[in-house]
């Protein structure tokens, strides 16, 4: 007998065509290999609509397709159903009424993708226009409501890897609205700044060749107004969380500016009545305007990684199937339910409420709410949880909670109190920054004092001169800059920061936590081990074919991997039965086949399909030694064995496993190798958890397994306050630790409420993003560090010169702009290297190929 | 130099018209996104059949 020889998606397998992803060998007379259905269907599609070039222009691989998904695309053609995205009609010359609809749209990455979206409609009648948003993710589709529905485009953009959806009802409109005020007051102060600078360098210069008193006056009011004018309107922020500051009492860089601000815009007003005395309106307006300019920076990188991660946000299913007493059902939307609603949730769905199953036999996939990667049996009353998903078959469910009272809303409420209780930890800017000014205000007061008593004429100008030396331009920039362009680059490295003060936190080594379904493990079943013939494989593969569930999809791509053909070309499998938590049986050319667990074997017949071969052996009886050798063999090999029975006879044992991801062990190896302390905390059972571990050199104590939600906070609150804490997971059970760790890390393909709790979001799933993050906190760090050094060995010195006095406040106001520009060279240009290069494609696990002797 | 008196408010006034315009297009949202129209920008337009649909 032989087995298998082309190890699945082995490295000598080729790039699919149309999403890089592993792909089998291209099949005879064909030059393009696919790695799933779904990408063939996307790439002939494309080149259907000519656009081939697509392929040409985009400078990343597109995404792989989800043929499994059955969403219900038939929600986007009830306007009800699509809260702010509900299509409005648009004005045009044509009789025709066209409608417009704003929708979210996830999978565009690149220049490529805008294009194929945007000249889409011009090969779809009906379909008028898209116009995309890149920054937003969002896309406006123009169409002809009475040639073509909504939800049909909705299915094109599917079939070549976008997905649309409503836009959810947020505070898009408010963060936009607060972003424009900013670029407002940015523009106001750049305004003020730069014209009290030209009447500034006229005054300097009025100084040097003499000037008319009235005229020097006159300039003088305008330059004091336009400072005053940018410290009352663009400013005001400043002062406003100075306020907050002193209110609860937190020190915060926005104190020491306000206080150099009122006293600047004082002593100028002050300056503008006693005629001998100097203004430095300039100074202020530049202070304003610098300040701002770092917030605005470093608020626009945060924002763009934030809504990055918002699209990759999908809560629990807003619309539900609804089962009326008369029999009929109708779509609508989940908050609209009653208490005792009887709802239907088709196979594929995502259940939308708790409730209690009243009727109908399927399996769950709890894994968001426990992270189990098993699916679980769920039958006629056993309770189900918002936000599960339900995979093989109808379920009718009456309704026990629903919209805030779920356990899934209840989950999202503790992540958001372990995120609000969270102990702030004061940035370094903010410690040094708090007293700078009262120093300087003081060392000004002291200058005074001193040349009042040595020399009154040059007291003034002295102490102007110290004023504008030591403007903490280059210390309002150096922080927020730092970390803006650490953002930008780990953006580059798919690490999408949403809040910049995570940086600081990451330093020095901490306690890093691991959840392990998804982050450490790929979260997705691989067939890891076959022991058989491959002759039967292709009723293997027809069998599971019709299947959701994990493992069926594992054997079914495993099949079709090893086998090079196409499922499609064999003849169909008969009489499929499934049963839930036991496994599959079915005809395939006439022959009985069945599949499933090692318990499988020793039950009876299925039910009621009666086939002519009883009496049974039992299960033990038609296992000889080989056999039991081969599923221990999997078994310790850290698999799930799956039994292959074909006419009642084991014919084939596959071992199938969540594999690990390719890149854990190495990184874990360098966190170690760093001095950070891990441990992994799994709600999965602690045998998988330990074997997990044991594969990548942990040790037992840090393998914890069977953990609730809670019990995961628990753990991560506990180790919270010693040492930095960096928690890295997926899950809904992830969120709540997430939130509460000092950096929550989330991995994407996650769930929606642990992207929502965690800070930072790994865009790419690689965990070298993790590591990335450590290494670009630490530069962002050192680059912060640097800044201050250059900024306040500039000032001392400069301040210390000005107190002497030996600079005039002319080369003062020359000085000034210089550290502001060292500060910004050197940042831009701080060192890239020492980070770990990123592995952008994974190569899967290469199965183990045991040969049946 | 009496000529600054009409000088410096007209100097300011220019600049405060190229920043009443700045303002305004920051409301109109055209600052909004910063990444698409690049892109749009490096698209050859094809040439096409003349129903090809306006946006606006």
């Amino acid at each position: 007998m032989s087995t298998a020889t082309i190890p699945p998606n082995a490295p000598n397998g080729v790039p699919c065509a149309h999403c890089g992803l592993p792909a089998p060998r291209p099949r005879a007379g064909q030059t393009e290999s696919f790695c799933c259905h779904g990408c063939r269907g996307a790439w002939e599609l494309i080149r259907t609509w000519g656009l081939e070039e697509y392929y040409q222009l985009r400078d990343s691989p597109g995404e792989e397709i989800d043929e499994e998904a059955t969403r219900n695309w038939d929600d986007l053609d009830d306007p009800r159903l699509l809260g702010r995205s509900a299509p409005l009609a648009v004005e045009t010359d044509s009789r025709t009424p066209l409608l417009r609809s704003t929708l979210a749209i996830s999978g565009i990455h690149c220049a490529a993708c805008l294009w194929l979206i945007e000249r889409a409609p011009e090969r779809i009648a009906g379909w008028h226009s898209s116009q995309v948003n890149m920054h937003q993710r969002t896309v406006e589709l123009t169409f002809d409501p009475t040639t073509i529905r909504l939800s049909e485009i909705g299915r094109w953009l599917h079939r070549v890897g976008y997905s649309v959806e409503p836009l959810a009802d947020s505070e898009d409109d408010s963060k936009d609205e607060a972003s424009q005020q900013l670029l407002v007051d940015l523009a106001l102060a750049g305004f003020c700044a730069a014209n009290a600078m030209w009447i500034a360098i006229a005054l300097y210069a009025g100084q040097f060749t003499g000037m008319a008193a009235n005229h020097q006056q006159f300039l003088r009011i305008a330059g004091v107004g336009l400072g005053v004018a940018a410290v009352i309107f663009p400013g005001r922020i400043f002062f406003r969380s100075a306020i907050a500051s002193v209110q609860t009492r937190t020190p915060h860089m926005d104190l020491p500016v306000a206080i150099g601000l009122m006293a600047g815009m004082l002593a100028s007003i002050y300056a503008l009545i006693d005629r001998d005395a100097d203004v430095y309106f300039d100074s202020i307006a530049c202070l304003v305007f610098f300040l701002l300019t770092g917030r605005w920076l470093q608020l626009r990188q945060q924002r763009r990684a934030g809504e990055a991660v918002a699209t990759l946000m999908r809560l629990s299913p807003t619309v539900a199937t609804r089962l009326n007493p008369d029999g009929s059902t109708a779509r609508v939307a989940a908050e609209t339910l009653a208490l005792d609603d009887h709802i239907i949730v088709r196979p594929g769905e995502s259940i939308p409420v708790d409730g209690t199953i009243i009727s109908g036999k399927s399996m769950v996939d709890r894994s968001l709410m426990t992270g189990e990667s098993c699916p679980v049996q769920a039958v006629v009353g056993n309770a189900v949880e918002a936000g599960t998903e339900n995979l093989q078959a109808d379920l009718h469910i009456q309704v026990t909670a629903r919209g805030d009272e779920t356990r899934l809303a209840n989950l999202q409420r503790a992540v958001a109190d372990a995120a609000a209780t969270r102990t702030p930890i004061i940035q370094l800017a903010n410690r040094i920054g708090a007293w700078f000014v009262v120093v300087v205000l003081l060392l000004s007061l002291a200058t005074a004092i001193a040349w009042f008593l040595i020399d009154r004429s040059q007291m003034m100008g002295n102490v102007v001169a110290l004023l504008i030396v030591a403007c903490p331009c280059a210390l309002a920039l150096a922080t927020p800059l730092a970390i803006a362009v650490s953002i930008g680059r780990l953006a580059k490295r798919q690490v999408l920061v949403r809040s910049g003060d995570c940086l600081e936190r990451l330093s020095r080594p901490g306690i890093l936590f691991l959840d392990k379904t998804g982050t450490l493990t790929k979260g997705r079943m691989q067939v890891s081990h076959w022991i058989g013939d491959n002759e039967h494989l292709p009723a293997v593969g027809k069998i599971e074919a019709g299947i959701r569930h994990p493992i069926a999809h594992a054997l079914t791509r495993f099949v079709e991997a090893e086998l090079s053909v196409d499922l499609d070309s064999l003849p169909p499998a008969s009489k499929v039965n499934q049963q839930v938590g036991r496994g599959v049986e079915g005809e395939f050319q006439g022959q009985h086949y069945r599949l499933g667990s090692v318990q499988l074997l020793g039950t009876p017949d299925f039910d009621n399909h009666n086939h002519n071969h009883t009496p049974q052996p039992s299960g033990e009886e038609c296992l000889d030694d080989r056999w039991k050798s081969a599923i221990e063999s999997v078994i310790a090999a850290g698999s799930s064995p799956v039994v292959l029975m074909k006419e009642q006879q084991c014919r084939g044992v596959f071992g199938v496993s969540d594999p690990l991801r390719d890149e854990a062990s190495d990184v874990i190896q360098w966190f170690i190798n760093e001095g950070w302390q891990i441990e992994i905390l799994s709600g999965d059972h602690q045998p998988t958890v330990s074997q997990v571990a044991s594969k990548l050199g942990l040790s037992e104590e840090s393998a914890r397994g069977g953990l609730l939600p809670n019990e995961k906070l628990a753990f991560v609150q506990a180790a919270a306050g010693k040492l930095p804490v960096i928690m890295v997971g997926d899950g809904v059970n992830d969120a709540a630790a997430l939130a509460a760790a000092d950096v929550g890390v989330a991995v994407r393909g996650g769930a929606s409420a642990s992207l929502a709790a965690a800070p930072i979001v790994i865009d790419g799933g690689s965990l070298t993003g993790v590591q990335s993050l450590v290494v670009g906190a630490r530069q962002a760090r050192q680059t912060i560090r640097r800044n201050f050094g250059i900024s306040i060995s500039y000032n001392i010195v400069a301040v210390g010169l000005a107190m002497a006095g030996w600079i005039t406040p002319l080369v003062a106001a020359a000085l000034m702009p210089a550290s502001s520009l060292t500060v910004l060279g050197l940042t831009l240009a701080s060192p890239t290297n020492g980070e770990p290069s990123k592995a952008k494609h994974t190569i899967p696990g290469k199965a183990t190929h045991l040969r049946e002797s | 130099m009496s000529v600054m008196y009409v000088a410096l408010p007209i100097a300011i006034a220019l600049g405060a018209t190229a920043l009443w315009a700045c303002v305004r297009a920051i409301r109109n949202g055209q600052f909004d996104d910063l990444e698409s129209p690049p892109m749009r920008m490096l698209i050859d337009d094809q040439p096409q059949s003349p129903q090809e649909p306006t946006d606006e």
